[in-house]
């Protein structure tokens, strides 16, 4: 185990071998673990030692972005994404559905606003009708059935009323209509 | 009619302007902090810059009428007749009149050219509104402002959001197509 100058004594004082303690030129400090380790000599930076951890690398880890601000780099600084994410997230809300599918393709923090745009705001509410390329006349435009046949507003019956007048019975008698029902019988059955 | 109260606010910069009580009641946040006593002093507005708080005033300016005939209507006082070029809004039930909706009509239609002219304003300025309104709580710019940054947006490539916001793309090749597999089905 190798440690930092300021460290030597402490060890020494913990009840380390002093004998296993060496110091070098540079000021660091070499020591021979036998205990459970076998001889191991790693040599650690003085510096890094006492700051970092044992097993921290030399490249530095990127800071994690706080409350949705991104670091603004010194040539590329984009407005949107200096935005605070809810901002963000409600102006996502005005889009369309199929700008979101384009979105999560922009860049990480605009994918995280999207999705968060899309469980709070587009899972509650209805995509818009995709409008045909194939149909250039809007007025037959349907939003169902793009090549349904027509229909009447009012469908037309196929029995006339002189028809249904012949084979429909008054169930519940009333004056006029008995002197009707009457005479239309009397018509069918021919007397 | 007494003198309408006016009210000092002080943007981050250190800059201090003075409206009257009416157009910041616009804002929920301010009108809040009237509310609780904080009316008689200088109001500090330390997320607002002083080259976007006369844009938001323009706007609460426009708008007060709409606030002012609520407030009335719910005091149940007669309503006011506006300032302005606005008409009042209709608080008790109208009996229909054709001049009434011809009025009615040719208001929006003056408040919509407005809201064309107001909203023209490059991104800086729209994204200085977006936080302002945000932090002041206005709801009606915040929503009109958010549609103008979504018409940036609605209808474009992901190559051509980058570009209209000058975003850098940080995926790696391979996340990037993760997300295009991952995400395909889940926007179908």
């Amino acid at each position: 185990m190798a440690l930092g100058k300021s460290y030597s004594s402490k060890l020494k004082s913990r009840g380390l071998n002093a004998s296993n303690v060496e110091a070098t030129d540079e000021g660091l400090v070499l020591v021979h673990c036998t205990r459970a380790m076998g001889r191991k000599r790693i040599i650690v930076s003085n510096r890094t030692a006492m700051e970092t951890l044992p097993f921290s690398s030399n490249f530095r880890t990127p800071s994690k972005r706080r409350q949705g601000m991104r670091t603004i780099r010194d040539d590329e600084k984009s407005l949107l994404e200096a935005l605070p994410e809810d901002i963000l997230v409600r102006i996502l809300c005005c889009v369309y559905h199929d700008d979101l599918k384009q979105l999560i393709q922009v860049s990480k923090f605009v994918r995280d606003a999207t999705l968060v745009a899309k469980q709070s705001h587009f899972a509650y509410s209805t995509p818009r009708a995709k409008i045909s390329s194939l149909s250039s006349d809007l007025e037959h435009y349907s939003p169902e059935a793009p090549n349904a046949p027509r229909q009447q507003r009012c469908p037309r019956s196929r029995i006339s009323r002189k028809k249904l007048s012949d084979i429909s019975v008054a169930l519940f008698h009333t004056p006029e209509d008995e002197r009707w029902s009457r005479d239309g019988l009397f018509d069918q059955t021919g007397v | 009619m007494a003198s309408p109260k006016v009210i000092v606010l002080r943007t981050c910069d250190g800059e201090t302007f003075e409206v009257d009580e009416s157009v910041v009641y616009v804002s929920e946040t301010i009108k809040n902090m009237i509310e609780d006593g904080c009316g008689d002093g200088v109001i500090p507005l330390p997320n607002v810059s002083s080259k976007i708080f006369p844009k938001v005033i323009e706007y609460c300016k426009k708008h007060v009428s709409d606030f002012e005939s609520l407030k009335k209507t719910s005091n149940g006082d007669e309503k006011e007749k506006d300032k302005d070029d606005d008409s009042s809004k209709k608080g008790k039930e109208a009996v229909p009149d054709v001049e009434e909706d011809a009025e009615e009509k040719a208001r929006v239609e003056e408040l919509k050219e407005w809201e064309t002219t107001y909203m023209d304003i490059d991104q800086q300025v729209l994204f200085d509104l977006l936080q302002a309104a945000n932090y002041l709580n206005i709801k009606g710019l915040l929503l009109m402002a958010a549609e103008k940054a979504a018409s940036m947006i609605r209808g474009k490539t992901p190559e051509q959001i980058r570009e209209t916001f000058n975003i850098k793309n940080d995926f790696t090749p391979e996340e990037y197509e993760e997300v295009r597999r991952e995400n395909a089905w889940a926007f179908e």
